[in-house]
């Protein structure tokens, strides 16, 4: 049996137009009018960039909600209707822990809430769950979607919970800036440019030493694929932290956004050239080098020249770009996080179960045990976004966490794509956008059926675009129900390439990774990993 | 009741299960031994799968003599779960697979003390489980091509046709490197060549790799002539235990089954 043959894949069975771009023509036909809608303010109603990247903050913080809702319906197949419920509690525990000041270990006001909501929202999941998970899936879903209206109910009367009017929650990264500083494009400095380039160049050797090692065993375009994959994810996590050391050390005198835009670029760069390896596969480097070369010199051209998105001041708002890059950090965390589980035996179990608990009972796993930890992690991580939802309404009250709520992100993970990550990514950004943005529309009153200023039928007939939303994305959520209950991205059925790509763990004797650290790994979970490699 | 001499995979003694008025199972005890392909058959309604249920865990006995011991382990009133982590696994009698991911996806669920499958070093001992994952699947690509499916490991569970979801309940127990399997009706609704292959693979696991079989099968041909010891349930109750050729001369057995009452015979 000669395991290195890859397996062979039946995929090349002629498909309809319509059934191969399936998910790029449904995407393209959601996202065009949506874009239209977001667009409109900017182009005729002079709105600045506030506009957007409020949106944009929302867009994240939202998408981060799904996604933890799609661990529990995708993944688990539980239907957790509660979800405003786990959601509100993050959002009341962090503002209830900055109203009382709380500060363990000295580690920050910001920080302990954080924690503390994560910690909170947890042990809640704990509770609700260990009466309601042995119910069936309908039960349970009656029975979360109740809690979530006793939960509202209770704070909406409890005085020690802020009764009617609820909590303010401050925003630190407001509280550090005035809110109404724009910023300029103009001042880079030295040091801005040593650490672009040095990033770039992290990029490229990144690419160039895992490409090396994966063309040993795997065929060219993969090897360069992967090669980029393992490259970005570093970059992003590095990203981050640039962007993160520039707010704090840099632009506290200065305020600048080149910086910034130069990093975002670059990952979006990077993730072009793994699709455009597709096409060109034995050019991928000449593509690789050269596009990352242009790249740097436009971008010592137009910062020398302080040209980049306006000569001189821009209008971008100071706060309200670091909030959307901060909500942009948390959802891509929660994102990462989420695809370490699909694509981890534990995720696997936990998708097994969807699929038929029984069966997976009868094969020894624990339902019980893995639909705890899969509650537990999605609440966890609902508590942590939870605390930036708090801050982004600036106010909280139970009015902000009407049912309503969990409805909007189930729409989102149904839309996008049930079990499949970056479609409820996709899925969060057309509804949301399409939410808040015709929201932004309804301060001026446009005219059906067009979305226009001026009465061109003659109808006469003045609309508040915000409900009209409402009503298309009902009406959507059916037609999705009906003819397309998969979403845009189905779930992914090419899984087992990567099973096969870990079979070259076995073939070269050799173990991928830091040995020192596989060495403590397996000391920790008690594991030989010798004695795994022989045992068969 | 026991026999010196013999060593007993499962030894389920006095097994009863009553729904309501209706005696679904009634004291029935029955012995797998080790080595000797065991059959359990009987009339329809005669409580060969609640049987199955009850000594897998799925439901609980109704008396308390009831006994079961697998290796000589007490297993009784233990949750499904534990018992199939000690190498007792079942199929179902409707086939029962994972039908939204890839038939080696279905295959890996299945090994047990996987160490990416906890919470914590899913997350943070990825390189460790990744070398575990890469062994199962070897392991899983050498007994689909045992089984002779492996041409379709990348489809769904759901697109292979209703043999090879049956070939596929098999090779995912096998997966769990079970001692006894417990097959309910492998092979209703396949046809007789197919029939006699997955028999054929019963077999050659029994005798290669030392992996006892205990199956409820309706279909007279295969149970006759590939079973060592095959057990009559009639009524919740065991009519006849032994050999073939003794079953199949057994007036309660063919009372039973043509529908005669056996106490006028």
């Amino acid at each position: 049996m000669d395991e290195k043959i890859l397996l062979e894949r039946d995929m090349n069975v002629e498909l309809r137009f319509v059934d191969k771009y399936r998910s790029l023509i449904l995407a393209i036909s959601f996202s065009v009018p949506v874009l239209w809608i977001f667009l409109y303010p900017v182009l005729f109603m002079g709105s600045g960039t506030r506009y957007f990247l409020d949106t944009f903050a929302f867009v994240f913080l939202f998408a981060a909600m799904a996604l933890t809702l799609n661990l529990e319906v995708g993944y688990l197949g539980l239907p957790n209707f509660g979800k405003v419920a786990f959601v509100m509690i993050g959002a009341y525990s962090y503002a209830m822990s900055n109203v009382a000041g709380l500060n363990i270990f000295g580690i920050g006001e910001i920080l302990t809430g954080l924690i503390v909501a994560m910690l909170v929202t947890g042990f809640s999941g704990v509770i609700l769950s260990l009466p309601t998970l042995k119910l069936r899936e309908d039960y349970f879903a009656i029975v979360t979607i109740v809690a979530g209206e006793i939960l509202r109910l209770v704070a909406n009367n409890e005085e020690s919970l802020g009764g009617f009017s609820g909590f303010p929650v401050t925003n630190f990264v407001f509280e550090e800036f005035s809110p109404d500083v724009t910023m300029s494009g103009t001042n880079l400095f030295f040091l801005d440019f040593i650490v672009i380039i040095f990033f770039t160049i992290l990029g490229v050797s990144l690419y160039v030493y895992n490409k090396n090692k994966f063309e040993n065993n795997f065929d060219m375009i993969k090897a360069r694929k992967m090669a980029i994959q393992k490259s970005m994810n570093i970059q992003v996590w590095v990203g981050l932290l640039l962007i993160y050391f520039n707010y704090k050390l840099v632009y506290q005198e200065f305020a600048s956004i080149s910086f910034d835009v130069f990093i975002i670029v670059q990952l979006i760069l990077w993730y072009t050239l793994k699709f455009l390896i597709n096409f060109s596969s034995d050019k991928s480097d000449y593509l690789v080098y050269g596009s990352v070369t242009l790249y740097i010199i436009f971008g010592v051209i137009s910062i020398s020249t302080g040209d980049i998105l306006n000569p001189g001041d821009t209008s971008i708002n100071n706060t309200n770009w670091y909030f959307m890059l901060l909500t942009g950090g948390v959802m891509y965390v929660v994102y990462y996080i989420m695809e370490l589980i699909y694509h981890s035996p534990f995720g696997r179990a936990l998708r097994a179960i969807r699929e038929d608990d029984t069966s997976a009972l009868s094969i020894g796993k624990s339902l019980f045990g893995l639909r705890l930890r899969g509650l537990i992690l999605s609440n966890v991580l609902t508590g942590f976004v939870a605390a930036f939802y708090a801050m982004i309404l600036s106010n909280i009250s139970p009015q902000a966490f009407l049912p309503l709520l969990t409805f909007q992100l189930y729409i989102m993970v149904i839309v996008g794509g049930t079990g499949n990550n970056k479609g409820v990514i996709f899925g969060s950004i057309l509804i949301q956008i399409l939410i808040q943005g015709t929201r932004r529309l309804s301060d001026v009153k446009i005219y059906y059926p067009f979305f226009t200023n001026e009465d061109i039928l003659g109808f006469g007939r003045l609309v508040n675009p915000f409900n009209l939303a409402l009503i298309i994305v009902g009406v959507t959520l059916i037609v999705f129900l009906i003819y397309a209950p998969e979403g845009i991205f189905p779930e992914k059925r090419d899984n087992n390439e990567e099973y096969q790509d870990l079979l070259y763990l076995l073939d070269d004797g050799v173990v991928s990774g830091n040995k020192l650290s596989l060495k403590i790994l397996s000391k920790l979970v008690n594991v030989d990993v010798g004695k795994i490699k022989m045992e068969d | 009741m026991t026999e010196k001499g013999k060593i007993y995979e499962l030894d389920a003694k006095n097994v009863y299960k009553y729904f309501g008025g209706v005696k679904a199972v009634d004291g029935a005890t029955v012995m797998v031994e080790k080595g000797k392909l065991t059959a359990l058959i009987g009339p329809n309604g005669s409580g060969k799968s609640t049987f199955y249920n009850v000594i897998t865990g799925f439901l609980e006995s109704d008396k308390d003599d009831t006994k079961i011991l697998f290796r000589e382990e007490n297993i009784e009133n233990l949750p499904p779960e534990s018992i199939a982590k000690k190498g007792m696994v079942r199929t179902f009698q409707h086939t029962r697979n994972f039908p939204k991911m890839t038939v080696l996806e279905n295959m890996l669920i299945s090994p047990q003390n996987q160490i990416g499958e906890s919470m914590f070093w899913g997350l943070l001992a990825r390189p460790l489980w990744k070398i575990q994952e890469a062994k199962f699947v070897r392991r899983a690509k050498i007994i689909l091509e045992f089984l002779e499916i492996n041409h379709v490991i990348n489809h769904l569970a759901e697109e292979l046709s209703g043999g090879q979801q049956k070939l596929l309940a098999i090779g995912r127990l096998l997966m769990a490197q079970p001692s006894l399997l417990l097959l309910d009706e492998p092979v209703a609704g396949v046809n007789p060549t197919l029939a006699n292959k997955i028999f054929d693979r019963i077999i050659e696991l029994k005798e290669e790799r030392g992996i006892d079989v205990f199956l409820i099968e309706h279909n007279m041909d295969v149970v006759m002539s590939f079973s060592d010891v095959i057990y009559v349930l009639a009524d919740g109750k065991v009519i006849a235990h032994g050999e073939p050729d003794k079953i199949q001369k057994n007036e309660k057995v063919l009372a039973a089954y043509l529908g005669e009452n056996p106490d006028d015979a």
